[in-house]
């Protein structure tokens, strides 16, 4: 086709839809001579959907199970402290030498060092071979976020032998793993100490025959390297999140596929199809991704559906937002709306925004009709407009003062308070954690609800919409300390034009 | 008793489908691609509105919206395998067809629905809102990125 005007082009639409129109169904009977929709089976395709989510659904009650059976046995197992054991005083006491004890292994055997290493981070739990999904979905969760956590992997051999990992992710991404073969008699009887560059977690394959566990994960590029310090140990994955209900999963993805890829998106087919099932039924689920890393600071999200849509996010500290509404993108390739901010991240000080937004709304009282009863939201509704906060730490100063920073600030847009007062609180020098460090920089920015925006490109193909998500019209940096009067009226000068 | 009055009778039935039986399924046919799909969509938005239609001043924009949401619905349950297999106009020995339907099919279906209310069926920004269940504004984004997105694909 020719290159047409925009006039010419609308027209040329309409001549088109009129002649596919004309290839419609001429009638159909009358709903009261025909089956109800109900008699009508539904496509295949969603029944084996809805087959594997009950099927998830009974895999994950097996796994409660079993994980509580194993736990058991480890609570009922008093502690052996073999004699001449290397393990310190510290680690024999921990949770993982007494469910390494209650399996019978030889900790004593074990490399002097690794199991205090692992000791000094969350204990997963024994994940067996079945569908242990708590201890294996904790595991997958730390490492996604590269956060301190152990788990035991126990499998039995041919013979009837057990053998036992123990994997511990390090804050690089990595893994320090021990094979204990020590109960094999077919094997080596001692211990194997490694460490692994990377991990696959599993994506539910809907279509298969027999659905892979989501939960299920190999850690891959293993070789011999010295014990790693005690440094290279994360911070734990914070205990709301940790003890969180875990939905049905659809996987945990640990790589980058093409997002280009129509269909896929960041995602394979059979993640998206898991997700799109829970979606079309109603069940409860969740999904873990890996974001693209900015700089060394490893991200990561989880998107949840617990009767709401819920995010949750890994980001140098961690943030929960809840979704007002959410969709899944028909062209399924990009997150796009808002996402409204659930509460302050609680990995650090108490959140500032309220209490310093409505103090900047006190000043502002003059220009903006402010009234002192209002909280900050319901004035921030009443005037229509959309009030945006960002709080940041003082080594991303520059960030947050670069287009970019205005650009992620204006993605998370909601009336009143928004986006995660205080993303980062630790900052990385090396393998030294710095202390946490407070707030320095404050953005606001002010916009109206007018059209769309992508707010979170990197994301996948759930939407999560505001009702009215908004674009910029007004933006002004405002720190350190918060905005006055004078720019408050400049603001409202220039919205008035 | 009084439920019985919310069942209409055949009379009313087929009155309301000679009159939007046609005019629904060449929307739901545009939006689908597919005959076969277009009379389910047709036939279940009459099913489910029926009881409620003769209480409706005027049934085409209900009837209208109710067949939108149930291509919606239907457009998520679908494989994505299927959905990208929207067109089913390999009957139809004409290449621009196709390929404008092709391309229609490629629209995101909130898009495809507004681009074609809007100019199969000429309708104005309240009523495409009204059908669409959304904002005014966010009908025309939708129109012109289905327009963009069109342009882009036919030129």
């Amino acid at each position: 086709m020719t290159d047409l005007k925009h006039d010419d082009f609308e027209t040329h639409i309409t001549t088109m839809l009129h002649r596919v129109a004309r290839h419609a169904p001429s009638s159909v009977q009358p709903p009261v001579e025909r089956s109800s929709a109900t008699d009508r089976l539904p496509h295949t395709a969603i029944r084996h959907m809805i087959v594997a989510i009950g099927a998830l659904a009974v895999l994950g009650a097996l796994a409660v199970g079993a994980i509580a059976q194993s736990q058991r046995r480890g609570d009922d197992a008093a502690p052996v402290a073999s004699s001449g054991a290397t393990v310190s005083a510290a680690a024999a006491s921990s949770p993982l030498v007494d469910a390494l004890l209650a399996l019978g292994s030889k900790v004593e055997l074990a490399p002097p060092g690794w199991l205090e290493l692992a000791s000094a981070t969350t204990f997963c739990g024994v994940a067996g071979m079945d569908e242990s999904t708590a201890a294996r979905q904790c595991f997958l969760d730390a490492s996604l976020s590269h956060s301190g956590a152990t788990v035991v992997v126990a499998q039995g051999t041919a013979e009837g032998d057990l053998v036992l990992s123990v994997h511990t992710v390090l804050a690089d991404g990595g893994f320090a793993s021990l094979y204990d073969a020590t109960q094999d008699s077919f094997d080596s009887r001692t211990w194997e100490r490694l460490v692994c560059s990377g991990i696959a977690g599993g994506e539910i394959d809907v279509g298969g025959e027999e659905p892979q566990s989501p939960h299920f994960f190999k850690v891959h590029g293993c070789g011999d390297a010295p014990l790693p310090p005690v440094a290279a140990i994360g911070p734990p994955v914070p205990n709301w999140f940790a003890s969180r209900d875990v939905a049905a999963s659809c996987g945990t993805v640990f790589g980058f596929p093409d997002p280009s890829d129509p269909g896929v998106g960041r995602l394979s087919a059979d993640a998206r199809a898991c997700v799109l099932a829970a979606l079309s039924v109603g069940d409860d689920f969740e999904i873990g991704y890996r974001l693209p890393p900015e700089g060394d600071l490893v991200r990561a999200r989880w998107y949840r559906w617990v009767g709401h849509h819920e995010v949750v996010e890994f980001n140098g500290g961690w943030a929960r937002y809840r979704c007002r509404k959410a969709a899944v993108d028909d062209e399924g390739q990009v997150f796009r709306g808002a996402l409204a901010n659930l509460g302050c991240t609680v990995s650090g000080p108490a959140c500032p925004a309220a209490e310093q937004l409505a103090e900047y709304l006190r000043v502002g009282r003059t220009a903006f009709e402010y009234t002192p009863s209002e909280a900050p939201r319901d004035i921030a509704e009443g005037m229509d407009l959309w009030i945006g906060t960002l709080s940041g730490v003082e080594h991303s100063e520059a960030e947050l003062r670069s287009t970019l920073m205005f650009g992620e600030l204006t993605q998370a847009p909601k009336r009143g308070l928004i986006g995660p007062p205080v993303v980062q609180l630790f900052q990385l020098r090396g393998d030294e954690v710095a202390p946490p460090v407070a707030a320095q920089i404050h953005v606001l920015a002010i916009t109206s609800p007018l059209g769309e925006r992508s707010v979170v490109p990197e994301g996948l193909w759930l939407a999560c919409e505001l009702d009215e998500p908004a674009v910029p019209v007004y933006e002004v940096p405002i720190g350190p300390g918060w905005i006055g009067v004078s720019t408050l009226n400049e603001i409202h000068a220039a919205l008035e034009d | 008793m009084a439920f019985e009055s919310e069942i209409p009778d055949a009379g009313f039935v087929d009155a309301m489908y000679r009159a939007h039986a046609p005019g629904l399924l060449r929307l739901a046919f545009v939006l689908t691609g597919s005959r076969q799909a277009a009379e389910d969509l047709v036939h279940d938005a009459f099913s489910r509105s029926m009881s409620r239609l003769s209480d409706v001043d005027d049934p085409a924009p209900y009837l209208r919206r109710s067949v939108i949401n149930a291509a919606r619905s239907s457009h998520r349950r679908r494989s994505v395998a299927e959905r990208h297999a929207m067109p089913s106009l390999d009957h139809v020995d004409d290449h621009e067809l196709t390929e404008f339907s092709d391309a229609l099919g490629r629209l995101p279906i909130r898009q495809r629905s507004a681009v074609v209310l809007r100019y199969l069926y000429q309708l104005h920004d309240d009523d495409i809102a009204d059908a669409l269940g959304c904002r005014r504004s966010t009908v025309r984004t939708l129109v012109q990125r289905g327009l963009t997105s069109l342009r882009k694909e036919l030129t």
